[in-house]
């Protein structure tokens, strides 16, 4: 006999108890496996960023240049300093790891790309904002195949298709017009739908834990 | 109810308890853990929760790291390697004890 007072031979388990043992076992880890992420926020935020920066560069003269590098680094802050008050609690695995890491090696890919091309002189529009949606169309089809959600990878193809389109555009406006649709499919549209699913999802856990109570 | 013969397989009294068999499936699923994360995840209490992960600990099944995060103590647990394995022969002894009784 164990500390728990259970008998802990074989022999003294019958049918039903060997599958509550079961049921427990299964159930655990179905729980510890599902996932609270939500990265709605992320998106919506990072689209509010562009339209921010395109805004800023667009309609206001004044420190024009400091456009893209000003709302880029503050969303960048956001980000880290939301997400870790956010994920502060919830265990790390593998897979989660390996998210982060996909979006994180984006980032830091545009911010790599972007600056020194941006001041190089040899700026070119189409190739540049064909690369950076490229670059979004990556890591959202890498990421949706790994989580195995349709919807993610159907967004990241949304952005190759702007990566091909702004190839062939013929000016500049039409180029920022692309970018524009495809931001407020992709970030505002996407991540509005997205916390749209986790209001929705922790009202339905809200009632299962009434209901086991 | 009929017993079952008794040349079946023992369990492991340390994974044989419900709340420490809750603990090792859950842990089993991820990396690390924080003690909040899996009093959440049970519903117990500090002080229950905390005497059985010191039980498995003890057994060598978990270990435990306390850090600070963002200037926070934090505790985390992680399943180790002979955890694994003991929360792995205790389900296929499960499996031969409910083979056995059907």
């Amino acid at each position: 006999m164990d500390v728990d007072g259970n008998t802990v031979g074989g022999s003294a388990m019958n049918e039903r108890e060997i599958g509550e043992r079961i049921a427990l076992i299964e159930s655990m880890m179905r729980e510890g496996r599902r996932r609270t992420e939500y990265w709605g926020w992320n998106f919506l935020l990072w689209g509010v960023a562009y339209l921010i920066a395109i805004g800023w560069s667009s309609y206001l003269p004044a420190g024009r240049a400091l456009a893209w590098p000003v709302t880029m680094v503050l969303a960048v802050v956001l980000t880290i300093v939301i997400a870790r008050r956010r994920m502060r609690r919830e265990p790390k695995t593998e897979r989660s790891r390996a998210l982060g890491m996909i979006w994180m090696a984006m980032g830091w890919g545009i911010f790599v790309f972007a600056f020194p091309v941006t001041y190089s002189g040899h700026f070119e529009a189409h190739a540049f904002m064909a690369a950076i949606e490229a670059m979004l169309g990556i890591a959202h089809v890498a990421s949706g195949s790994m989580l195995r959600w349709s919807t993610q990878i159907v967004v990241g193809a949304l952005w190759w298709v702007a990566a091909i389109a702004t190839c062939f555009v013929p000016s500049g406006n039409d180029v920022a017009f692309i970018f524009l649709a495809a931001v407020l499919v992709c970030n505002i549209g996407f991540g509005t739908y997205l916390m749209i699913r986790e209001s929705r999802d922790k009202a339905l856990e809200r009632a299962r834990a009434v209901q086991h109570a | 109810m009929p017993e079952l013969p008794n040349h079946l397989p023992d369990l492991d009294p340390v994974v044989h308890g419900k709340m420490r068999l809750a603990l090792l499936s859950l842990l089993s699923g991820v990396d690390e853990a924080e003690f909040t994360w899996l009093r959440e995840k049970t519903g117990s209490t500090d002080g229950n929760l905390g005497a059985h992960l010191l039980k498995l600990e003890d057994a060598g099944y978990v270990a435990m790291e306390k850090k600070f995060v963002a200037r926070k103590p934090v505790t985390l647990y992680r399943m180790t390697d002979t955890g694994r394995a003991a929360l792995e022969r205790y389900i296929a002894s499960l499996k031969e004890l409910l083979g056995t009784a059907l």
